[in-house]
């Protein structure tokens, strides 16, 4: 088949359109919409484990939240136990007075430190020398037992009762404490 | 033979050329392509508009989730911080050493050949895993040396019963003195000692006794 100079002018009139239109659709028709849809998915992408996330720790906070009516309660229940005001005006007070009830007098009680506490946020620790020159160890063990029950805040890291020579009956008691108390 | 003239061809010929135009030929083809390629992009854009409605979703729900996670790192922190208090509490509070029961335990075991001069605790810190203390005394009997002996296994089997894994050893040696007491009427020769215990804190079950 022979195409005249007419018809091989319009095969190449042809050519060209398709040309055009291929190149027009692929680069003003699809191809927008294409980069739209990745960059819609991308986001998507991006935006599934924030999602994620965000519900996570939202049912974490919700998980912690049904664990701290306990612990509300316990925290309540230790603030009640902490007087109000300085513990340098009533501590050494309470000291005195358990152990003076039960005979032994004098007691000296001193406060050696007074720290921010390492383990529990909002307290502070304050330490105690307590010094009872002249006790009945016998009595002092049953009177310490009574305070260690009573004080649950109260920890005693260490403890000396030397028996005295002159006097054997009688013991002297270096005792330290620690207690906590609200900032 | 009869002389057939065909008195159209030109007509004809110029009909078949319209039929086979290359540029009408060629603009059906691009017709046909141009019609796949709307049928294309409709469906992609069908695609599109629902992924573009799901990202839309997903940014109104990140929208409202965002602000309440916000606070929810805000609110755990601070339930965090309270639950880390009443555990660290609970913890010391049961972790405690009751040297009542201890002292109790020691002042009615100590035999009457044993005297003890000095008694001093160390509860080993908070955290610690064992305490310890240190007695001072005076062994008194023919044997001194056996009498503080026999005082240190009892001690080691009466504290073994309460308390985990004790360690009872001697402090340096045992001096006998030129000091002598009288115990039931007689006149014995005396020993001082020193033994160091060591315990493990916490109210497991016994291990047993170690010297």
């Amino acid at each position: 088949m022979k195409f005249s100079k007419e018809e091989k002018q319009k095969v190449v009139l042809g050519a060209l359109l398709g040309i055009a239109v291929v190149y027009g659709y692929f680069e003003y028709g699809l191809g927008p919409l294409k980069a739209s849809q990745k960059r819609s998915q991308a986001e998507l992408t991006a935006l599934e484990p924030k999602i994620t996330e965000a519900k996570k720790q939202i049912a974490s906070r919700d998980a912690l939240k049904a664990r701290i009516p306990q612990a509300e309660t316990l925290l309540q229940q230790i603030d009640q136990l902490i007087p109000p005001g300085s513990p340098i005006a009533w501590f050494p007070t309470l000291v005195g007075q358990h152990f003076k009830s039960q005979g032994n007098d004098p007691v000296v009680t001193r406060m050696l430190s007074d720290v921010a506490d390492p383990l529990v946020e909002g307290y502070r620790r304050f330490n105690w020398s307590v010094e009872i020159p002249k006790t009945d160890v016998f009595e002092f063990a049953r009177t310490l037992a009574e305070f260690e029950n009573s004080q649950p805040l109260v920890e005693a890291p260490s403890i000396i009762v030397e028996f005295q020579k002159d006097d054997p009956q009688y013991q002297r008691v270096s005792l330290n404490l620690t207690n906590s108390v609200k900032k | 033979m009869a002389l057939h003239l065909n008195l159209n061809h030109e007509q004809e010929s110029l009909r078949s050329a319209r039929r086979r135009d290359p540029l009408k030929l060629s603009m059906f083809g691009l017709a046909l392509i141009v019609g796949g390629f709307v049928a294309q992009y409709f469906w992609a854009m069908g695609k599109s508009s629902m992924q573009t409605r799901h990202l839309a979703q997903a940014n109104a729900e990140f929208a409202t989730l965002s602000p309440l996670a916000a606070a929810a790192v805000t609110e755990e922190g601070e339930l965090k911080q309270k639950l880390a208090n009443s555990d660290a509490f609970l913890k010391r509070i049961e972790g405690r050493f009751y040297w009542a029961p201890l002292l109790q335990e020691l002042v009615t075991n100590v035999p009457p050949n044993v005297q003890i001069s000095r008694f001093a605790g160390d509860g080993g810190g908070e955290g610690g895993k064992r305490l310890q203390f240190n007695l001072d005394g005076v062994a008194a009997g023919a044997e001194p040396r056996s009498v503080a002996e026999k005082f240190r296994q009892n001690l080691g089997d009466l504290l073994g019963k309460k308390y985990r894994n004790v360690v009872v050893t001697f402090r340096g040696d045992l001096v006998v003195g030129k000091e002598t007491v009288t115990l039931d009427g007689k006149e014995v020769p005396t020993a001082t000692f020193g033994i160091n215990v060591q315990i493990q804190k916490g109210d497991a079950t016994p291990a047993p006794t170690g010297h």
